[in-house]
């Protein structure tokens, strides 16, 4: 059993092995153990993702595709398919999400968590990262190697050790000699110019870069300087920021859900409208940000999809507005004979400070909603998202669908045995 | 049961004017309906969201049969326009079909019982006052714009009558600008009275009444409800219940600089000020300097845009940064020659308002200057 120091984070880089051509895999078990290269079947593009077996010939990523086809003539040469790759992706961050609830899919194929609260609730380290392991193994049939450190930069680094399917480990307090036997080229961050530069100075591993003294490493890198001199050092205050889907960018914010029922009952309606607001608002507020657009979404029993958008005069992260304008939307629904059967709101066009913004005649008043907000903020993170709602949101409103009833019989599942 | 027959024009204004009335929202089928009614001395078409609209006309025609039948509006509206200048007879029978008949046509409408629609309770105890059309259409244009279209915040959705016995004062605000219209008048009200009025009843009043009208128009008010009268035309709405937001508080009283500009000049530069700004928020930049106000409107992603206009200036060169939109919406609203606006620092309210007049105040928040 592993004792980490108490004081210390944990932190996991997870990285999906080859992972375009492992969804390929995954999708057709004839191309497993084939030397397999996705970036298309073209000669003028260059290889996104080449599976283990090709790597064998020399083959990896961003290598043009003629050159691969010269390294590897048998090998099978694919597509892309992002939007199946995005698929299995998003799956993946959910599984991960289970783990805790810091996650930072960081790209298409890697993600950071923050584990350092959740070892006890899976049985110690060692049996959280066996079962990261096995549950994206039986779910997505794709392998991962997982760097464990104090901090992200270390995760990262050492997810690479160890490749496919693997497992590094550092330990706090191995920190920083562990890295000083590494070539610098694996910092993230440190490619050819860098590299050169430093071997200049007679610098090739992170053991000799850690005793350059800072100064100097200022004078020739500036900023980057102050980078490597804390890499070197294995140091990183980086935080893993809390997961919620439907913020996989810092673009916008979006929350909707599948109606139990299907409805256009407005009372129900709003209700859920009303709830998705909340999340929103509070999401803005803990990434501290503001949204001009407002965006409302409905799908229709017959999965039409109606969307709309409206931009307000001033950037806001209260749901108050953020509900009030996706309600308006709402009204505009031409729904004909057709029901919601999912609602979804979401924001965009976000910036950092409602200052690029229009000042308001009663600032007094919109502080007052602002400090409310945030007190409520305060209980929902101690206490979890039922110790505080507002009044609307305690009671499930009745469906008053005119043929709701023969509705509930159709969902029945025992009526469908 | 509802038998009659009037001339084509007359029905189609009234039917157009009273399908306002109808929401569409509501949960209720027969509140979609237009509600037509044959009386003793004609017709009488209601139409009514039950809330903040309720619209009823009377026009004469020829009553065969008294009764009461509903149908939808839309649908009432497109047939009887399509049957210009013709005599229209209406009939329904007791399954509320309403048959619309001329000398060449003929259509089957079917509608609702008009025993299940209902309306606003008759307007109670109340104080009366009447108003040339034209005066109230000025204190109306010129501020109903400026109403918030968040109901989260309902006060704000509608706008604030405030009646003494020497004069009516309007105010409508939505947090970023505020409009206050006066009107000197013999209200022959003895004591106070306000008023939170719905936009949507108010547009609806300045809708058909005409600017430059000496009718009057009628306006009732009780605790709970008002009700505008323009001839044969009713326009009725609950009160909105509530606080009014302090407004006199916000109006600023230290402005230490003015700049007088000709309207239509400033209307014409800001809207191609718009062009760029909207980019933006429609943020303009107004600085003032040497009998000069200049206008720039920057976006990073369009570009930049900028115009000179003669200004009387006093007081220390202004610089403030407004949403062009909301200048242009008052001054759309005035028909005055010249304007002032009235400022401080560039985080300050400033007041618009006519050079040569004292019956409008337009509070403005500035924008930050980027």
């Amino acid at each position: 059993m592993i004792e980490w120091d108490p004081n210390q984070r944990i932190i996991l880089h997870v990285d999906f092995d080859a992972f375009f051509a492992s969804v390929e895999v995954r999708r057709n078990p004839d191309l497993r153990g084939k030397p397999i290269i996705v970036g298309g079947t073209s000669n003028r593009g260059v290889v996104s993702t080449a599976s283990y077996e090709a790597r064998k010939f020399g083959v990896h990523s961003a290598m043009p595709i003629w050159q691969a086809r010269r390294r590897c003539p048998h090998g099978i040469f694919l597509p892309v398919d992002g939007p199946a790759y995005a698929e299995y992706s998003a799956r993946a961050r959910e599984i991960l999400a289970r783990f805790s609830p810091r996650m930072d899919p960081a790209s298409i194929d890697e993600a950071y968590l923050d584990v350092t609260g959740s070892i006890r609730l899976f049985g110690g380290l060692e049996a959280l990262l066996a079962r990261i392991k096995s549950d994206i193994r039986e779910e997505l049939g794709i392998t991962v190697s997982i760097g464990c450190a104090p901090n992200r930069l270390v995760a990262k680094m050492a997810s690479d050790w160890d490749k496919p399917d693997g497992l590094s480990i550092v330990l706090p307090e191995e920190l920083p000699e562990r890295l000083f036997g590494l070539p610098v080229g694996v910092i993230p961050g440190v490619g050819g110019v860098t590299r050169e530069k430093l071997a200049q100075m007679g610098v090739t591993t992170i053991g000799q870069l850690a005793r350059v003294p800072l100064t100097l490493l200022e004078r020739h890198f500036g900023k980057h300087g102050t980078y490597l001199h804390r890499a070197a050092h294995g140091r990183d205050d980086g935080v893993v920021p809390y997961y919620e889907p439907g913020d996989d960018d810092r673009k916008q914010i979006s929350r909707e859900e599948t109606l139990a029922q299907d409805t256009r009952d407005s009372e129900v309606l709003e209700q859920r409208l009303l709830a998705l607001s909340e999340e929103v608002a509070r999401r803005l507020r803990r990434r501290g940000q503001f949204a001009r657009t407002i965006t409302l979404k409905v799908k229709l029993s017959n999965f039409k999809l109606f969307t709309r958008s409206e931009t307000l005069p001033a950037p806001t992260d209260l749901e108050d507005d953020i509900f009030a304008h996706a309600r308006e939307m709402l009204a505009k629904v031409r729904f004909g004979a057709q029901r919601a059967r999912l609602i979804g709101v979401g924001v965009s066009n976000l910036t950092d400070e409602a200052a690029a913004n229009q000042l308001s005649l009663f600032a007094e008043a919109d502080d007052r909603r602002e400090e409310l907000a945030k007190a409520r903020d305060e209980v929902v993170e101690r206490f979890g998202k039922g110790a505080i709602t507002r009044a609307r949101l305690v009671h499930e409103p009745e469906v008053h669908d005119e043929d709701a009833e023969s509705d509930v019989l159709d969902d029945d599942p025992l009526q469908r045995l | 049961m509802l038998n009659l027959s009037c001339p084509q024009e007359q029905l189609h204004v009234s039917v157009q004017t009273v399908s306002h009335g109808v929401s569409g929202r509501s949960t209720q089928p027969v509140q979609n309906n237009i509600y037509l009614e044959s009386t003793s001395s004609g017709m009488r078409l209601v139409a009514t969201d039950l809330e903040f609209i309720s619209l009823e006309a009377n026009i004469p025609a020829t009553v065969r049969d008294q009764g009461a039948v509903t149908v939808p509006a839309r649908l009432l509206t497109e047939v009887i326009g399509s049957l210009a200048g013709e005599e229209i007879s209406l009939e329904a029978d007791d399954h509320s079909t309403l048959r619309v008949t001329t000398a060449r046509s003929s259509f089957r409408i079917r509608g609702m019982s008009a025993a299940d629609f209902e309306m606003l309770p008759p307007i109670g105890d109340a104080a009366r006052l009447e108003i040339p059309q034209r005066d109230m259409h000025s204190i109306l244009s010129r501020t109903v714009f400026a109403t918030s279209r968040d109901e989260t915040r309902p006060i704000l959705t509608g706008a604030l009558f405030k009646i003494a016995s020497g004069g009516i004062d309007v105010v409508a605000t939505d947090t970023y600008r505020l409009a206050l219209s006066n009107l000197t008048v013999d209200t022959t009200l003895e004591d106070g009275r306000s008023a939170i009025i719905s936009e949507r009843a108010l547009n609806e009043v300045l809708r058909i009444i005409a600017a430059d009208s000496d009718e009057p128009v009628g306006m009732v008010l009780s605790d709970s409800q008002v009700e505008f009268q323009v001839g044969a035309v009713k326009v009725g709405s609950r009160l909105i219940e509530g606080q009014f937001p302090n407004y006199e508080k916000v109006i600023p009283d230290d402005c230490d600089r003015s700049v007088t500009v000709d309207r239509a000049e400033f209307t014409n530069t800001l809207r191609r000020m718009l062009i760029v700004a909207r980019e933006d928020s429609n943020r303009v930049v107004l600085r003032g300097s040497e009998g000069t106000l200049s206008i720039t409107a920057d976006s990073q992603d369009v570009g930049h845009a900028e115009e000179q206009i003669p200004a009387k200036l006093e007081g220390p060169e202004p610089e403030i940064a407004f949403n062009a939109r909301y200048l242009l919406d008052a001054l759309g609203a005035l028909s005055h020659d010249e304007i002032v606006m009235q400022l401080s620092q560039p985080l300050s309210p400033g007041i618009l308002k006519p050079a040569d007049a004292d019956d409008y105040t337009y509070v403005i928040m500035p924008m930050q200057i980027m």
